[in-house]
């Protein structure tokens, strides 16, 4: 039997609007955009300070040792020398200059990766069940002007105990990224999948990318948390 | 006065949340609602808006200046509904259009067959391939034109125009099979 009459056969002819009218009255949202936009703020916010990459630490680091070197050589108290040793001495501080001009030349690129040349963005549920299928998604961006040419990536996911100490549960690279090119305009993503622990708990999922810009060594890094919950097909 | 997207996009450039709110509400609706056209699971729908908001914001420095966003945003939100879906093998389901019978402005005989109609054929698209059910979810529910659709299925815009073409005709036999009483068409 034709549920239409048959003096509206003509209507068979499919609207534009009868397919908008169609969508739009089975896909009414109810949700609550306020509270979607709370979580995606929430996300956005900058991660707290034990969760950020350290790279003042070197820089600290370098400067503590000068101010020990320099404490260390003009020491009045010291007791006289004779020439012989002074001439060592010298040649010491010309190789401890030395040294510090390499950690220099390693310290610009530090500087630079504050203006985020290269952002590193991974994302995945934030819980998933013990033992099931984990999909990562690995996006790499490079800032203008930047040319960043990457050594393999490494991801590791790490558990986190009470005490807030970790253990590598898993590591793996991503040896297709090897030696490619990062350039603006031109972001690089790629999927990985393994396998989430068996065990339940807070695990940290990090990814660190190595690498160079303008032949100076840089490191750029992400690390976001993942919950793994029992899985009752397990049980 | 009302900034333009270019302008909310300059600012998001800049780290500005408020820009970012803004944006968020002008497209949140239209992008759960493409979603769900893939997940056909409400909750999963907005677990992927609001991961392709986030990555979106956080990659927003490769969007190109004076480009439209919502093609490029739809085509964020359309790779993780695909992701969510897979994840959970969300299979889509029918609902009949509920609400839609209690508009007075016709008479109840005729809305009845107009909410029937609308009925079919949103089953009807759910019943094409993905691949032509896309480029009409995203010309007559998102409102994108053939060339963003194609910007954002990253095909060229004659495949668009295509694809278009072959689903209107499906959906024509389906709801002609349907009238002729053979379910599942």
């Amino acid at each position: 039997m034709s549920l239409v009459p048959d003096g509206k056969k003509k209507d068979l002819q499919i609207a534009d609007q009868e397919i908008t009218n169609a969508l739009e009255q089975h896909t009414m949202w109810q949700g609550s955009p306020q509270r979607m936009w709370s979580a995606v703020e929430a996300r956005l916010k900058p991660a707290p300070w034990y969760k950020q990459r350290m790279s003042w630490i070197p820089a600290l680091a370098a400067a503590m040792i000068l101010v020990l070197i320099l404490f260390t050589q003009g020491d009045p108290a010291q007791p006289p020398v004779d020439p012989g040793v002074g001439q060592t001495e010298i040649m010491r501080f010309e190789d401890t200059a030395a040294q510090f001009r390499t950690m220099a030349a390693f310290d610009q690129p530090l500087a630079a990766e504050k203006a985020n040349p290269v952002t590193v963005a991974v994302e995945f549920p934030d819980a998933v069940e013990a033992g099931s299928e984990l999909n990562l998604e690995v996006t790499l961006t490079a800032a203008e002007g930047t040319a960043f040419t990457m050594e393999t990536p490494i991801i590791r996911l790490m558990h986190t105990d009470k005490n807030g100490l970790f253990t590598i549960a898993a590591e793996l690279s991503i040896d297709s990224w090897n030696q490619k090119d990062l350039a603006y305009g031109s972001p690089l993503s790629g999927a990985v999948s393994l396998t989430a622990p068996g065990e339940p708990g807070s695990y940290l999922v990090e990814v660190s990318v190595f690498g160079s810009i303008d032949g100076h060594p840089v490191f750029f890094g992400e690390t976001k948390s993942l919950t793994v919950i029992e899985n009752p097909k397990e049980e | 006065m009302a900034e333009t997207e270019f302008e909310l996009i300059s600012r998001i450039k800049q780290g500005d949340r408020r820009a970012m709110e803004a944006i968020f509400q002008t497209h949140v609706e239209a992008a759960v609602r493409l979603a769900y056209m893939i997940t056909h699971d409400w909750p999963t729908a907005e677990d992927a808006v609001q991961e392709a908001f986030i990555q979106a914001f956080r990659s927003i420095r490769t969007f190109k200046d004076g480009m439209a966003f919502k093609p490029w945003f739809s085509r964020i939100v359309i790779n993780k509904a695909k992701r969510v879906r897979h994840k959970f093998r969300v299979e889509p389901e029918y609902v009949p259009n509920m609400d839609a019978g209690s508009s007075l402005e016709f008479p109840p005989e005729d809305q009845a067959l107009a909410n029937e109609r609308a009925d079919r054929l949103y089953a009807a698209i759910n019943r094409l391939d993905e691949k032509h059910r896309l480029p009409i979810v995203l010309k007559y529910l998102s409102g994108l034109t053939e060339l963003e659709i194609a910007a954002a299925l990253k095909v060229p815009q004659s495949t668009v125009k295509s694809r278009l073409y072959v689903a209107r005709q499906r959906l024509k036999a389906s709801l002609e099979a349907s009238e002729r009483g053979e379910f599942g068409a």
